[in-house]
Formats: structure tokens, C-alpha cells, sequence
């Protein structure tokens, strides 16, 4: 019995010395530094100062891609990212093969909406859970700004909806440069200069405006730093 | 290593499928359908139940320690509540709508009037979080499960883990929950062959199949789809069903198909509990429909019956009241329980 338990322990090895730990760190930026939680941040493109108080968003499916082949899906299903929470903003995995694209989508899937209580990151306790109707909160964008005509210039989007035709799951498809640590880069600026703050400050529930703006957010999704 | 590997696991297989088959034996009635409820993602067990029952009767879970479930869910009202019209919460909030019974909740595959909810896991959450209701956020719920004397005990017990997690506290309000079935009823027995009915009974359930098994189907006397019955809209509440979540104009007024048995304990009546008696309903279905455009095609035909008859279809529908399932003391306050722990 030993010997076997000293086997498998070998096996083990070999197999984790093939492979190679990589890392895929998700950055944010705003008027073109490093975002920082709860702190005014002026942005030259938009003109405007701004203060993000909270920024969350589920990541599910991350999935590497070598030209059109598929060669690695990372085993945890969902992630939630809480720009807050740097332990939560890395992505650890271990592959041995190459790839230069990766796939994912921002958002929990309709079977995971409906399958009842889940544990882990998908824990309705982190917060990200709507308990009048049912389901995820994709993303939680938290914040102020002066151009909101609301009770301390305050913006709250809180973006789902997992079922037709407020489907709000969102794909980012992105081409991979080479090198051990990877970039996943969101600008809020990009988002910002979409949206008409003056008029669209709040977005609560599923619908058009929610798939719209989460859409927004994956297509300025970029790789490069 | 490998035997000793597979033994491990046969054991726990054997001893997982044991408990599994055991309860599934015990709380499923064999002539009811299918339970859409799946199991196998929250197996049954008695650790859990009792957890689940203990939540579901202690206050802890609203903010001021003032309401727990059963506050609103009486178990001697088939877990309905009685009392109001519409539910009562903390702070004396009224919320929008009546109480429903709960029962069979297996078989359901959606919940509340509107559909809101889609799985029964997480149903708590909107009375523990709606402000109008329990008014308590989950994370302190936790903290306060987390701190208490008893708690921990009995999360180890239901899930082999002390630590209190929004997942296993949802799963186990839905263990206990599962297990209020209601298959005990005359006309269960009746089914059954082990009692008959009387002859103005059996004059009820023709009635009954001719007029109302289109929505109200047995054995579960619900197919609990959403439907327009012809309630005219009460202008103080504005309530459009489905249509409040969807925002879709096809789904203006569609109302969930609620069970009637055990009427006897769930007065008053739909929604917004605007009728008091069963004969009220009937009188609503023969003479109270005044759009015929804003009801569901299974009522488009005019309901007509005679005062007898009304007498007869009230006489079957009282043959579901299932006293053995009110008064099960299995469901109610867990002292026992409490008294071990
Ligand atoms: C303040 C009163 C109140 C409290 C407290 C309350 N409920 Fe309810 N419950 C209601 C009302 C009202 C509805 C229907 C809501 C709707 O249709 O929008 C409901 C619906 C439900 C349903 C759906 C039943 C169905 O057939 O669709 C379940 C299950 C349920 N409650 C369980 C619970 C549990 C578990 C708790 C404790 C965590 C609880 N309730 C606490 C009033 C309450
Ligand atoms: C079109 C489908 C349909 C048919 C047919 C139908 N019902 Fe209903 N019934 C409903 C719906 C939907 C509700 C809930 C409506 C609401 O609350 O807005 C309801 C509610 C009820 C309730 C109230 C139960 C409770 O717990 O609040 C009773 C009692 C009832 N129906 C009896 C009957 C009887 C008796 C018949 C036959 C004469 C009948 N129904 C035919 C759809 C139907």
C-alpha cells in the first residue's frame, strides 16, 4: 500500500512538473490609473470626476483557446471578482499546453440560475443575489459622479437577467500575447463615455438596459496594458 | 490502496443511496407524480430536516428577533396565515400580498402568486431580505446563526459543518419544507380504497371535473401554471401578476394555479385574500366573471350550477382537508429538538 501511495505521489509530480502555473490578473483603470475604491478620481477623456465605490462582476466558463482549438477549461466554474478584493482579482490555473486566445463570459448562466442554492463564490451571502425575484446580479458598478441628478450624485448599476429575452450573459472572446502572467484589462472610462450619466444613473432589474450595459463593459475588454 | 479506496467509497455510496431511498420511501406519496424537485443536489437527511425546522420557527432570522416563518406560515393554517388579508412583517409593514399554504412544495416548479421566485432553495431569500417583510440581510443572519449557542451544533449535525453558509441555511429550510406533504386527505383515502364518499361528495367531484380539473388538476389539485380566473383588479394594489417581473403584456393578470386542499385551514382566499368562504369562490366562477376577455381559455365557457350543486362542490372540496398533515406534530414547533441540543 505504500508503495502505491508512493507512486501516486510520484505520478502527481510528473504530471505538475509538465504543466505550468500561470496567472490571469484582471486590472481596472480610471482616467487612466489604477482604479482605487472609494476614492475621487478625475478622468481627462470624460471631463468629469468620478468615485466607484463598488465594482463586482461574476466571471464563469474561462476557457483557452490555441488558434480554433479549445485546450484548457479552468475546473472552478465561477469567479467572483471584487475589484476591492485583490486576492480575487488573479486567476491561478496550471496547463502545460500553449494558447493565445481565452474565452469567458461576465455573468452566471440560466442552468445555474435555476438550479436552487449554490455554495463557494456563488454563495448568495457575497451580495450578489436579487431575493424579490430570482437570480445573479452579473455586475455591480457602484458609485458617484456630479453630473447625477441624484441624492448625493450617486449611479448604482446592478446588472443581470439570465432569462429570455433579458439574457444578460455577455461573451469576451480575446486574443493572448505570450508570457507567464496574463492581463485582462477593464477601462471604466470606456464605459462611462457609452453612457449618458445625466439620464442613466440606476439600473436595478433585468432588461433592455441591463444586457445593453453589460455589453458595453465586455466589448471594452482588452488584453493588451 | 485502490480496495481500500473502493470499500470507502461503496460504504458511502451504499450509506448516501440508504438515506436517499429511505426518505424519498417515507415522504413521497407513491400515487403523486414526479417531484420536480431535485434531490440529488440536496439530499434529504434528518440532520438537515431538523435544522430546517428549527429556522423555520425561530425569530432570529428578522432584524429586531420579532417574526420568524412561521409567523406568516401557522402550521395549524396548512402553514397559510389567517389573521390578515395581507401578510403582516415587521414593524407592522403590510406587505402585498396573502400568505399561500405550503405544502407539496416539491412538486412546484416556480413560486410565489407571480412566479418571481424559481426554485424553492431560494425563496427565503426574499422574506429575509425584502424590507416589507423579515428585513434582514443574509450576511447578518449568518453572523448571528454563526454566534449563537445552538447553531453551529446543528449545521455540523445537518451538513458535517460548523460553519454557517447562505447555501446550507437555504438548504436546509428546503429539507424541512419538503417534507410538508400533504397526502392524507379523505379524498386521498378514498383514492386509496380505504374509505368512500358520500353520495353528495361523489355528485361534487363530477362537478368538480367538469368545471375546475382543468386547472386545479389531481391528485395535486394544481397544475401550477399561471392562469386568469377573472378577478376584477383592486385598485388600492395595482398587483399584475407575472406581468410585474416580465414586463410582458401577455402575462398581465396570470396569477399562480393555487392547490385546494386543506381550504378549510387557509382562509381567506387568493392573492390578495379578497374572499372569506369557498362558497364566495364558487359564486366568483358561476356569477362574479365580468371580463370575459381577461380570463384563460379553460374558463371561457360560463360556469353554471344550482344552489345544490354549489352545496355538492363544496361537500368534495372539503373532502381534501387532510387533518392528519395539519396536526402532524413533526411540523410544528421543534421542541424536541431544542430540548436535546
Ligand atoms: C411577513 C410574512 C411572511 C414571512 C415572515 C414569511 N413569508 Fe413566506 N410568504 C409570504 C407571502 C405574502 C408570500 C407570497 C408572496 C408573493 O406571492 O409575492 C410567501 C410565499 C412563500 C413561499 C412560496 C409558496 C408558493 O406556493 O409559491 C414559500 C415557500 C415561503 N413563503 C416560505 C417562507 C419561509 C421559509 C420563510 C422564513 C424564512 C417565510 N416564508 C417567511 C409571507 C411571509
Ligand atoms: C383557468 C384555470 C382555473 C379554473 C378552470 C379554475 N380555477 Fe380556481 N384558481 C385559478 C387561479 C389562477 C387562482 C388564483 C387566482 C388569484 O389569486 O389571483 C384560483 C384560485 C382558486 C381558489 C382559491 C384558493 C386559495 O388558496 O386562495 C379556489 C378555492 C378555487 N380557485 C376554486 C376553483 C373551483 C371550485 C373551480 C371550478 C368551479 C376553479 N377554481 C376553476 C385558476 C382556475
Amino acid at each position: 500500500m505504500i508503495k502505491a501511495l508512493f507512486l501516486l505521489v510520484l505520478m502527481h509530480t510528473c504530471y505538475s512538473m509538465s504543466s505550468q502555473s500561470q496567472s490571469l490578473a484582471f486590472e481596472f483603470t480610471l482616467g487612466n490609473q489604477p482604479l482605487e475604491i472609494g476614492v475621487k478620481t478625475y478622468s481627462k477623456s470624460l471631463k468629469d470626476s468620478l468615485q466607484i465605490d463598488a465594482f463586482r462582476f461574476y466571471i464563469s466558463s474561462v476557457t483557452l483557446f490555441n488558434g480554433k482549438d479549445s485546450v484548457h477549461s479552468l475546473k472552478q466554474t465561477h469567479f467572483l471578482i471584487d475589484a476591492e478584493k485583490k486576492e480575487t482579482t488573479k486567476l491561478r490555473f496550471s496547463t502545460a499546453k500553449e494558447f493565445n486566445r481565452i474565452s469567458f463570459q461576465i455573468g452566471v448562466d440560466s442552468t445555474t440560475n435555476s438550479t436552487g442554492a449554490h455554495g463557494g463564490d456563488l454563495d448568495p451571502m457575497k451580495g450578489m443575489y436579487w431575493s424579490w425575484q430570482s437570480g445573479y446580479i452579473n455586475l455591480k458598478l457602484e458609485g458617484s459622479s456630479a453630473l447625477c441628478p441624484t441624492r448625493k450624485n450617486e449611479f448604482q448599476f446592478h446588472l443581470g437577467g439570465y432569462s429570455y429575452p433579458n439574457n444578460s450573459l455577455t461573451e469576451v472572446s480575446l486574443k493572448m500575447p505570450k508570457g507567464k502572467e496574463k492581463f485582462i484589462l477593464i477601462p471604466l472610462d470606456s464605459f462611462f463615455k457609452e453612457i449618458d450619466l445625466p439620464f442613466l444613473y440606476s439600473v436595478m432589474s433585468p432588461g433592455e438596459d441591463a444586457t445593453q450595459l453589460l455589453k458595453i463593459i465586455g466589448d471594452s475588454i482588452s488584453s493588451e496594458r | 490502496m485502490k480496495i481500500l479506496i473502493s470499500i470507502i467509497s461503496l460504504f458511502f455510496i451504499s450509506f448516501g443511496l440508504g438515506v436517499n431511498k429511505e426518505s424519498l420511501i417515507e415522504i413521497f406519496p407513491a400515487d403523486f407524480p414526479e417531484p420536480t424537485y431535485d434531490l440529488e443536489k440536496n439530499p434529504l437527511s434528518q440532520g438537515a430536516i431538523n435544522l430546517g425546522r428549527v429556522l423555520f420557527y425561530d425569530p432570529i432570522l428578522s432584524k429586531d428577533r420579532s417574526i420568524s416563518c412561521a409567523s406568516c406560515h401557522s402550521p395549524y393554517n396548512a402553514f397559510a396565515h389567517t389573521d390578515h388579508e395581507l401578510s403582516h412583517g415587521i414593524s407592522d409593514l403590510i406587505g402585498t400580498r396573502n400568505a399561500p399554504a405550503l405544502f407539496n412544495l416539491a412538486w412546484q416548479s416556480s413560486f410565489m402568486w407571480d412566479g418571481a421566485v424559481n426554485h424553492l432553495d431560494v425563496q427565503a431569500l426574499a422574506p429575509l431580505t425584502s424590507k416589507s417583510e423579515m428585513g434582514e440581510e443574509l450576511i447578518s443572519v449568518i453572523s448571528k446563526l454563526q454566534n449563537s449557542s445552538i447553531y453551529p451544533d446543528l449545521f455540523m449535525k445537518a451538513f458535517n459543518d460548523s460553519v454557517v453558509t447562505g447555501e446550507h441555511l437555504l438548504k436546509a429550510l428546503s429539507q424541512f419544507q419538503l417534507t410538508l406533504i400533504s397526502a392524507n386527505s379523505k379524498y386521498d383515502k378514498v383514492m386509496r380504497k380505504e374509505e368512500k364518499f358520500t353520495a353528495k361528495e361523489l355528485t361534487g367531484k363530477r362537478l368538480f371535473e367538469k368545471n375546475c380539473n382543468t386547472c386545479h388538476i389531481q391528485p395535486l389539485f394544481s397544475n401550477y401554471q399561471f392562469k386568469k380566473n377573472g378577478l376584477e383588479i383592486d385598485s388600492t394594489l395595482n398587483d399584475y401578476g407575472k406581468f410585474n417581473h416580465t414586463k410582458l403584456a401577455k402575462d398581465s393578470l396570470l396569477f399562480k394555479v393555487p392547490s385546494l386542499r386543506n381550504l378549510s385551514y387557509t382562509f381567506p382566499y387568493m392573492h390578495d385574500g379578497r374572499f372569506s368562504t369557498i362558497r364566495e369562490v364558487i359564486s366568483h366562477y358561476t356569477n362574479g366573471i365580468t371580463d370575459k376577455t381577461a380570463i384563460s381559455e379553460e374558463l371561457k365557457e360560463p360556469i353554471s350550477l344550482t344552489s345544490d350543486e354549489k352545496t355538492d362542490l363544496v361537500a368534495f372540496l372539503l373532502t381534501l382537508n387532510d387533518k392528519e398533515f395539519v396536526f402532524n406534530k413533526k411540523h410544528h414547533y421543534p421542541l424536541e429538538i431544542l430540548k436535546i441540543n
